[in-house]
């Protein structure tokens, strides 16, 4: 009787809907000792509105969402698929700049660093994600992409 | 010996995105020592109390009709104090915690009074708690199950910020529809939450967002925004999941949040399709869906209470499927999923 009271009692509270919530932050960071600046490309030409610029060690946050259910939810390169840019360049203060090309673009810069690149920033498998809090019910995750001097010395 | 007086009024409601309009259904109460009189405001806002008085008596909204009851946090009484005088009261709740009250109070009205396109009422044992705090949520809302007969502990639960944000009524108000759907699908089990337990979560949450987003559009849209909830419409939040018909969720988004149900009723193939946030915002649709033709009380009444997972939807949405759908037109869709 015991064991048959504790199992409806469990199925009770296994029955409550789904109270999980997360909260995820894309952020751009830039261990770097240069100013750095992103540029979005469309058909040759920037566009201007998603231009980023980070200063030397430094990191901005791109976007947050936060919202019921397990996530992990909106991240940045996500939140930038509707604009279907064919490449991005990550431009340094020193003139040096790396060439990213966009997900099914071929283009003629043999430099230029291909979607399945693993560090191509359009690519999300690029990006870390990293668990800041995690709660019985609420999970915290940053989904970051960093730009290392690596990068600065693999640019040309 | 002073004149009998009727207390009457009219009570506005400010909403975030229609702006003031009147409150129906909702309860005023007056009070003089121990004669209290109530009475219900029309559609129109109005309302007229039963008895009269001589001399000065109190108002207030009571916040709960015999159905549901919202409670000012867990436990007590939601009301809205209004004046001690032989008067009319005509109060415009503009904005705060009584709005905030006010936009539960109207989805829960919708959902138990209203007009909910052939969907299940919620019928519950004791009487809905829905309990409203004033406080930053880590959730939206939630559903605890209406197991407690002695209705001590809510049944639902709705939190009016995020992040320090005021949501806006129009998410309030869907919210509470998303909870109560929650209540009405666990009725609809053969038996209640001891079935509904073996639903799988992308059922559970999935049906609620449909519900959500339809009632919510209904809602709006009777209310003049002709294109709420439509895949072009967007009310500058971006989480909240009636936006753009929620046609730009995908797999990574999260998997139990899903569109499923949202896409069988729609006629719209969201794939290629870009839904444009703001200037630096813009997603792309990825989910293939060549559905539509099914209704949301049709799924509900039809078929909704042997699904527990998506193997089960995509047979039984096989075995009900309308005119024009194919079988492999829904795997199709399934298959996103």
């Amino acid at each position: 009787m015991k064991y048959k009271c504790l199992v409806i009692l469990v199925v009770i509270f296994q029955s409550c809907t789904d109270q999980f919530s997360y909260k995820t932050t894309s952020i751009l960071g830039n261990s770097t000792s240069y100013f750095v600046m992103i540029n979005f490309y469309k058909s040759g030409v920037v566009y201007q509105p998603n231009t980023l610029e980070i200063l030397n060690s430094n990191s901005a946050i791109l976007l947050i969402d936060e919202n019921d259910g397990n996530g992990k939810g909106l991240v940045y390169p996500k939140s930038i698929s509707g604009f279907l840019f064919d490449s991005l360049t990550i431009e340094f203060d020193t003139g040096k700049k790396s060439v990213h090309y966009n997900s099914g673009v071929i283009g003629q810069n043999t430099y230029a660093l291909n979607y399945n690149d693993t560090r191509n920033f359009f690519n999300e498998a690029n990006w870390e994600w990293i668990t800041t809090s995690k709660k019985r019910k609420r999970s915290e995750y940053e989904f970051k992409y960093e730009i290392t001097e690596q990068d600065y010395l693999n640019a040309k | 010996m002073p004149s009998k007086f009727t207390p009457s009024g009219r009570i506005i409601v400010n909403d975030t995105q229609v702006g003031n309009f009147p409150l129906a259904g909702a309860k005023v109460r007056t009070r003089r020592w121990f004669e209290v009189h109530e009475a219900i405001t029309g559609l129109d806002g109005t309302f007229r109390a039963s008895g009269t008085y001589r001399y000065d008596f109190n108002y207030e909204i009571v916040w709960e009709r015999a159905q549901f009851d919202i409670r000012s946090g867990t436990f007590g009484q939601a009301t809205m104090n209004g004046p001690n005088c032989k008067c009319s009261w005509n109060p415009t709740i503009q904005n705060g915690l009584q709005r905030f009250y006010a936009s539960i109070f109207r989805g829960a009205h919708r959902y138990f009074f209203g007009n909910i396109d052939g969907l299940r009422r919620p019928m519950m044992v004791s009487k809905m708690k829905i309990s409203a705090y004033d406080t930053n949520g880590e959730s939206n809302g939630d559903n605890w199950g209406d197991w407690d007969n002695t209705g001590l502990t809510p049944d639902i639960r709705i939190w009016r910020f995020v992040n320090s944000r005021e949501r806006g009524t129009d998410e309030i108000f869907s919210t509470t529809i998303h909870e109560i759907a929650h209540s009405t699908h666990i009725q609809l089990m053969n038996a209640g939450l001891i079935q509904f337990a073996q639903v799988s979560k992308v059922i559970v949450e999935s049906w609620a967002v449909a519900v959500q987003w339809h009632l919510t559009s209904m809602e709006y849209r009777e209310r003049g925004i002709f294109n709420y909830g439509a895949p072009n419409y967007f009310n500058g939040v971006d989480g909240f999941r009636v936006n753009f018909a929620y046609q730009y969720w995908d797999r990574t988004l999260n998997d139990r949040y899903t569109s499923v149900f949202i896409d069988m009723l729609d006629n719209f193939n969201q794939n290629g399709q870009i839904f444009i946030f703001r200037p630096t915002f813009a997603i792309q649709g990825v989910v293939n869906d060549p559905v539509s033709g099914y209704t949301i009380s049709g799924i509900e009444s039809g078929f909704l209470k042997h699904v527990y997972g998506l193997s089960s939807l995509r047979q039984l949405a096989k075995a009900n499927r309308p005119g024009g759908v194919t079988d492999n037109q829904i795997d199709v869709l399934i298959d996103n999923y």
